[in-house]
């Protein structure tokens, strides 16, 4: 997929209006707090309507009430424009000028957004990595993003069952099992495939020094998870939560059979993130036939030489990338500097 | 300066109303005021009449201005099968696609704990009785309340309440929205209608 335009009106201190981008490698140069990641970010929240409802207000300029992200995709099938609205609290989207919800936005398009904070997927807490996998896992299954609306609503409502002592807790428990069961299923396929292709991309990265290996850790027994909900009864009354099931499960990250999470460096952490963003990468490319936008953010932060030269090469693979950094790779075949949110061709 | 308390008083009681804001609510009172006499009359007394007159139907607990409602006093319908629905308003629903001949009945909500809606909050007491007294042919209940999760948590327990009881219990079907081209279908809706498929042969 290739990105051709992007227009903001009031997105961060972006300036407003329309940018057109070329083919290949595109380099976008700029000093610190001049705007790089607000225009990857721009991008991306326009490519698959990712922006968490707390954050929205955060990206509108200062002392405005709306702002606004529009893009010209090309696929293979042809160019569609996609828009998105955000104001306190609202996200609108469209698709070729007719509405759509934002969720709906990663069925016409598809983006992998690579930047240093991915090092928080191996050393934040759980919640970071399932977020990962249930927007990946969405993506790839319908079936997926729809239960694990319904798993998560039903999760609601049981907890505030078990918060009054578990009255009528029985019809929640056997929704709360098929939906958790379905979701767990669906989890586990997509993690055999992820798996299979973030160790690939780790040794490629990294050589086979320190092997990786992601592992699902599961809290509810797959099986017979509502015999297992019913052996939990008095600990989940206690605690007045659901203590089991996939919003419990986390993505084991072992880095040469120690836990990735106590031991491994920042370095490492950036790299196995890196891999894991191949992996998405890769998967989306499989998903839909197209390598999805590839955007990269201050490629060089705590890369080596190596790594930078594994995700530039990825970056040239692929038909359009665009790639942020305080100085240009030598790949680059374009050269975008921005200065104070506005973004200008260089010769 | 302030508005006099009557009209305080009365913007408060009709923003007390489902769906009517504090703006609506003004807009009304406004409207109110600007009304004849007659006009204001005939809505009040509209209102009181309506509140003395209707109530439950004892027996399927729909809204009903007579003893028993107009469904449950028809001898033509078929006694033997109970149509479990939400809301009054699904009533009327079901009986304009007219191909229903049966009975209701209506649960006056859906489970939402977090709404503090329980087993206890919903008429399924009535339900059970009402099944448990009849004498004769075994009864048919379809259980049409919302595919929304609570609609189907309170699907299942009505189905679960009635396990005991020997019934036949179906669940409405989900699927395709008739007239609707495949195409466009999403595809969650899609795949339920696979899931649900009807067989039209039989070897």
């Amino acid at each position: 997929m290739i990105l051709r335009s992007l227009q903001t009106l009031n997105y961060r201190h972006l300036e407003a209006g329309k940018l057109e981008f070329p083919l290949g490698l595109i380099a976008v140069v700029g000093g610190n707090a001049q705007g790089k990641t607000n225009l990857l970010e721009a991008a991306f929240v326009c490519l698959t309507g990712v922006l968490e409802v707390s954050r929205v207000e955060t990206v509108i300029r200062l002392g405005e009430l709306e702002a606004f992200v529009g893009v010209e995709l090309e696929r293979e099938d042809g160019i569609s424009k996609l828009e998105v609205g955000l104001a306190k609290g609202k996200k609108l989207a469209k698709v070729d000028g007719v509405r759509v919800k934002t969720a709906d936005l990663a069925r016409h398009a598809s983006a992998v957004l690579i930047r240093p904070e991915d090092a928080d997927l191996v050393h934040g807490s759980p919640s970071t990595r399932r977020a990962f996998l249930d927007a990946l896992v969405s993506k790839m299954s319908p079936r997926y993003a729809q239960a694990l609306v319904l798993y998560e609503r039903t999760l609601a409502q049981r907890n505030a069952a078990l918060k009054i002592g578990g009255v009528g807790l029985e019809v929640w428990d056997a929704r709360f099992a098929e939906l958790g069961a379905e979701i767990m299923r669906l989890r586990r396929r997509a993690v055999n495939k992820l798996k299979t292709l973030t160790e690939i991309a780790h040794s490629n990265l990294a050589g086979n020094s320190k092997k990786l290996e992601l592992n699902l850790v599961e809290t509810a027994r797959l099986e017979d998870f509502q015999t297992h909900l019913s052996e939990k009864r008095r600990e989940e009354l206690a605690r007045g939560s659901s203590a089991i099931g996939p919003h419990r499960d986390d993505l084991e990250i072992k880095l040469g059979n120690v836990l990735a999470l106590d031991y491994a460096s920042r370095g490492e952490a950036r790299t196995i993130a890196l891999a894991m963003r191949k992996a998405e990468f890769d998967l989306l490319k499989e998903k839909f036939g197209e390598a999805p936008v590839l955007l990269i953010d201050d490629f060089s932060a705590e890369l080596d030489a190596h790594r930078r030269k594994f995700l530039l090469e990825l970056a040239s693979s692929v038909p359009q990338a665009i790639v942020t950094g305080t100085e240009a790779p030598d790949q680059a075949s374009k050269l975008f500097k921005i200065e104070n949110g506005r973004l200008e061709v260089q010769a | 300066m302030k508005y006099p308390n009557s009209l305080i008083q009365l913007i408060r009681e009709l923003s007390r109303l489902p769906g009517v804001g504090p703006k609506s609510a003004q807009r009304l009172a406004f409207h109110l005021f600007s009304s004849s006499d007659q006009d204001v009359k005939n809505l009040s007394d509209a209102i009181l009449e309506a509140k003395k007159i209707l109530k439950l139907c004892p027996v399927c607990y729909n809204i009903t201005d007579t003893d028993l409602c107009a469904v449950c006093s028809d001898p033509t319908r078929d006694q033997d099968i109970i149509c479990v629905v939400e809301e009054p308003g699904d009533v009327i629903a079901i009986e304009r696609s007219g191909e229903f001949e049966g009975l209701y009945h209506v649960l006056h909500g859906a489970l939402s704990p977090m709404n503090g809606v329980g087993p206890e909050q919903i008429k399924i007491a009535g339900l059970l009785e009402r099944i448990q007294n009849r004498e004769g042919a075994p009864v048919e209940v379809i259980l049409a309340t919302s595919t929304t999760v609570e609609g189907e948590a309170t699907s299942m327990f009505v189905q679960r309440s009635l396990e005991p009881l020997g019934v036949n219990v179906s669940r409405i079907a989900y699927g395709l929205p008739v007239g609707g081209a495949l195409e466009y279908a999403d595809e969650v809706t899609l795949g339920r209608a696979i899931a649900g498929r009807r067989q039209v042969t039989k070897i």
